[in-house]
């Protein structure tokens, strides 16, 4: 195995590669080198219930006993069809798109190549892995898969993805709580800045639907630091309005209602047995999904 | 030309008022704020609900610490723009507010403290300066007065004028003078400028005054019941002095100069003495004391003095010339800058002999004075030196009065008019008269002579002399002398003497101890009279069986008249020659002279004709204007009539400024000083740039807090 030295994968190196496949296996064989891999097991096929047939069902999967009985079609559903369902929620809003930094990656570039690293691993582990982009709304859905062929599928989905709408995480994750029929581990990768309330209440909506729920908050240096010197205007994205300060002068005040905005999104995935990771733009891939994926 | 502010900030007079175009730069905080903003940075932003918050809370708090900021930067520029822009707080600028013409009588010190120089300028130089400011400052309508002040007050202008171009000039015409000044001379100046305005113009609501001087303490301090005196004035004007001293106050001076003894015959050993005072905290090491005679050096001597001390510098020599001599003492080298008070002269007159008529009223009345002043066995010099001689008084008339230097009148107090008037004129030319009395009582011309009454005998009984502590010259050599015999004398009679009321400058020599006057003497025009209640011998007139003293006989009898002697001749014919800047100079004319006129010519070179007095007059010329010092020479057809020195007063050597709050209720001060370049050390200027140094912490203290983020 092809080892790779950790300091390609800082944000900085990880920036100067093309193609987000590129960097997700940059990632994950960085991260993975010194690692066991991990075995396949077999899988489990357990019946669970029936549903009925409709048209384009699979007519291997028709119970024919019931058939025989009942004179109606009903197809057979099972437990698992692999160990772990992984499904990967990208936030594509406009707000992603900050970069403080142009030698480093923009929250946007940051959360696909994490959400392509996670999508790599989960593969390479025979598990599935579904992902879908949002905004104000779930964009695009690419149905759970375990055929690491579907990596290509689900990088190209997040490098055409176009951001500049505004985010609803509470609409999003009532959403996908509908969508994702089969429980599993959902990753939400976004900066989350918008109503915690809603999130909540979307992370509520997910957990009952037994979700295993993960937030990757993916912040800027910038964002987190608020190193700004000269009175700056601050154009808001998401349509939101410019604002015009002396940064030095307000710095304290934000960061103390930045601590406050974390704390609550922090207390709320506490209360609600979710997983909350925040990670800065300049901090290393790969220990942010051996963090992650250690849970 | 630079200005006085009249109307920015009405309450400062700004003597570089350029410079408060610096004030324009005030704006510059507040364009570099402008500019600020326009000149931010711009990024896009995600966490604008959380910016919206921090600026909620902290918007309004912002703000007032920009605006602080901005005030306090501001402040420190319109602090140092005043600064340098040189102001002086003045009761005038505060009143240019007001409205309506106002009469500003601008008095100038010309004191000889103002010629001090410092960067180029003079105390007057300044004050000139200043005082231009004034006027041009000042709205059109409002008139001037502008007087000159020093021992004399001259109001330059006679009466106030609204021509500013000719109150400029009347300023430019005051020039330094070499006398003192003191502050009821102003008072008096300032009152009489007033008056003329209420007389010949439309009554002006507001009047000042504006002194423009270095505050010397000499000139400016007075008593708490003087103080009283400005109150009157300072209902009427506003008072404002504006100091434009240097502040320098370490000086060394020569405020003394003598002689002894004053009666000085060729050969004679004479001692020259001057001291020499230091004023301030300066001590000065071996300072060179040259003395010069007749302009050659003759001797030097160093001295060193402390500070605040006065030391004694001592010159014996022997003067063999006949003559008037010029004795000069000087500091050598320029030791301070106010070299005006390190010189005097000493005008002395090498006499061979004195001449003394010794009147007789009664046979022997003379003999006891004449033997007293030449007793012809003690000492060679005082044979040589006095001659006296004693004639009748039937045979007054007949004297040649001007061959003598004293009349000595013993007992014979009954002079007709012609022989008192006589007598007067020698006086008035400069002669010594002493007048000893017994009792008969003086014809009425001689009484008129005379500076005392005179009043009948006391009843016989013992009586002493009092020497009132020796303070008078002529009895000053009997203190520590008691056993001379002076107050042992047995007085048993005397007249009762009583100084007119009208004389002013009688001194009392001796008194009885009655406490009734014994020995007084009085000037009369350039010569010395001196009356004694007692006669000078032991003769007594018919109906007398007793002499009225001792006094002929005693021991003490000699040197107290050659004392009285030396007073009312040599000491006298010393002060006047030897005379203090701003005293009138007056010297005895011979009316046999044919010259119509006699040349002064000033220490300076420039000469003055004065015209000599008539035959008929009392033969006195008299130079009032001895306002430089030096040695002043009167001649008459190129012959040297006399000469004289003119001193400085040391009053002004002392150059120690009176502290504001000693300075009468009502006078408010403006201090400055600025070198002729126009570039002025205010003691108003430090206050604002402590006001700038105080705001530029503040500034900083709080641009350091905000940079660490204070809540």
């Amino acid at each position: 195995m092809t080892t790779i030295s950790t300091s390609y994968l800082d944000p900085e190196s990880l920036a100067k590669l093309q193609g987000l496949e590129l960097r997700a296996r940059y990632i994950v064989e960085g991260f993975q080198s010194g690692r066991h891999r991990s075995s396949h097991r077999g899988q489990s096929v357990e019946f669970t219930e029936h549903r009925e047939y409709t048209t384009g069902d699979d007519l291997r999967y028709v119970d024919w006993k019931v058939f025989g009985k009942t004179d109606k079609v009903y197809l057979k559903q099972f437990e698992a069809e692999t160990n772990l369902v992984c499904y990967l929620l990208v936030d594509i809003s406009e707000s992603m798109l900050y970069q403080s930094d142009p030698k480093q990656l923009s929250k946007l570039e940051y959360a696909q190549c994490l959400a392509a690293a996670m999508a790599y691993v989960v593969l390479r582990q025979r598990d599935s892995v579904s992902l879908a982009t949002f905004d104000d709304q779930l964009r695009e859905l690419i149905r759970e898969s375990a055929n690491p062929a579907s990596l290509h599928q689900l990088v190209h989905l997040m490098a055409s993805a176009e951001a500049n709408q505004k985010s609803d995480l509470g609409k999003v994750l009532h959403e996908a709580s509908s969508r994702f029929q089969r429980p599993g581990v959902v990753v939400v990768i976004s900066d989350f800045l918008g109503d915690v309330d809603a999130l909540l209440l979307g992370l509520k909506h997910l957990r009952y639907q037994r979700h295993e729920v993960v937030l990757l908050q993916v912040l800027d240096p910038a964002e987190t630091d608020f190193q700004f010197d000269s009175p700056t205007r601050f154009e808001g994205l998401e349509a939101l309005p410019d604002v015009l300060v002396q940064p030095r002068a307000i710095r304290q005040a934000y960061l103390a209602a930045l601590a406050e905005f974390l704390k609550r999104i922090e207390a709320g995935c506490r209360s609600l047995q979710a997983d909350y990771f925040r990670v800065r733009t300049d901090e290393a891939m790969d220990r942010v999904l051996q963090q992650v994926l250690r849970k | 030309m630079p200005s006085y502010s009249s109307s920015l900030l009405a309450a400062f007079e700004f003597a570089s008022l350029p410079m408060l175009g610096w004030l324009a730069a005030a704006i510059l905080p507040w364009l570099i704020h402008r500019w600020n903003r326009r000149q931010r940075h711009t990024t896009s932003w995600a966490a604008v609900d959380l910016l919206l918050t921090a600026v909620g809370q902290r918007s309004r708090q912002v703000k007032l610490q920009q605006w602080l900021l901005i005030a306090l930067r501001t402040a420190i520029l319109l602090l140092v723009a005043m600064a340098i822009a040189e102001p002086m707080l003045g009761r005038w600028a505060s009143d240019s507010s007001k409205v309506g013409p106002r009469h500003t009588v601008v008095i100038l010190d010309q004191s000889y403290s103002m010629s001090r120089r410092s960067q180029g300028s003079t105390c007057l130089d300044r004050a000139k300066a200043h005082a231009r400011r004034l006027i041009e400052s000042r709205p059109s309508g409002d008139v001037f007065s502008v007087v000159g002040w020093a021992q004399t007050t001259d109001n330059v202008l006679g009466r106030p004028t609204s021509d500013t171009s000719l109150a400029l000039s009347a300023i430019g015409s005051l020039s330094q003078t070499e006398e003192i000044a003191h502050w009821s001379l102003a008072l008096r100046a300032a009152k009489a400028a007033l008056e003329p305005q209420k007389e010949n113009r439309p009554a002006l609501d507001q009047t000042e005054v504006v002194f423009f001087s270095d505050l010397a303490r000499n000139t400016w301090l007075a008593s708490p019941e003087e103080q009283s005196q400005w109150a009157e004035l300072a209902k009427k004007a506003s008072l404002t002095v504006v100091n434009v001293g240097d502040g320098q106050q370490d000086n060394i001076a020569i405020v003394d100069f003598t002689v002894e003894p004053p009666l000085l015959s060729p050969g004679q050993d004479v001692s020259f003495t001057a001291t020499l005072q230091s004023f301030g905290d300066r001590a000065w090491e071996n300072i060179e004391v040259e003395l010069s005679i007749d302009g050659r050096s003759t001797l030097s001597q160093q001295v060193s003095l402390a500070a605040g001390a006065t030391s004694t510098v001592r010159f014996r020599l022997s003067l063999e010339n006949e003559g008037p001599h010029t004795v000069q003492v000087s500091i050598g080298g320029a030791v301070d800058s106010f070299s005006s008070d390190n010189r005097r002269w000493l005008v002395i007159e090498i006499r061979p002999r004195l001449q003394v008529a010794c009147i007789a009223g009664k046979p022997g009345a003379a003999d006891d004075v004449a033997r007293a002043l030449a007793p012809g066995k003690l000492s060679a010099d005082i044979v040589q030196t006095i001659q006296p001689k004693i004639s009748p008084v039937s045979l007054l008339s007949e004297l040649d009065l001007a061959k003598y230097d004293a009349l000595f009148l013993c007992s014979a107090a009954d002079l007709n008019q012609r022989e008192a008037d006589q007598v007067a004129r020698f006086v008035r030319a400069g002669g010594g008269l002493a007048v000893f009395l017994d009792g008969q009582t003086p014809t009425e011309p001689l009484s008129q002579l005379l500076p005392v009454t005179l009043h009948e005998s006391v009843p016989l009984g013992e009586y002493r002399f009092d020497a009132l502590n020796y303070t008078h010259p002529i009895v000053e050599p009997f203190r520590g002398n008691e056993n001379a015999g002076l107050l042992k004398v047995a007085v048993m009679k005397y007249r009762r003497l009583e100084i007119k009321p009208e004389r002013q400058t009688t001194e009392t020599v001796l008194k009885f101890d009655a406490g009734d006057l014994a020995l007084v003497v009085d000037r009369l025009g350039l010569g010395r009279v001196a009356v004694m209640a007692i006669p000078a011998s032991l003769a007594i007139r018919a109906a007398e069986k007793n002499p009225w003293s001792s006094f002929s006989v005693s021991p003490s009898f000699l040197p107290v008249m050659r004392e009285l002697l030396t007073h009312l001749v040599s000491r006298r014919r010393l002060e006047s020659q030897n005379l203090q800047v701003g005293q009138a100079a007056a010297f005895a004319w011979d009316a046999s002279r044919p010259e119509t006129q006699v040349t002064v010519r000033r220490p300076d070179g420039a000469e003055r004709m004065l015209m000599t007095p008539a035959a008929e007059d009392q033969g006195i010329i008299l130079l009032a204007e001895t306002t430089a010092s030096g040695i002043y020479h009167v001649s008459a057809a190129g012959e040297e009539i006399t000469r004289f020195a003119v001193n400085l007063d040391p009053l002004e050597s002392d150059l120690s400024t009176i502290n504001p709050q000693e300075l009468p209720t009502g006078i408010t001060t403006s201090t400055a000083s600025s070198s002729a370049k126009g570039r002025a050390d205010y003691a108003f200027a430090p206050s604002l740039l402590a006001g700038a140094a105080i705001c530029l912490l503040a500034e900083l203290t709080l641009a350091c807090g905000l940079g660490r983020g204070w809540q």
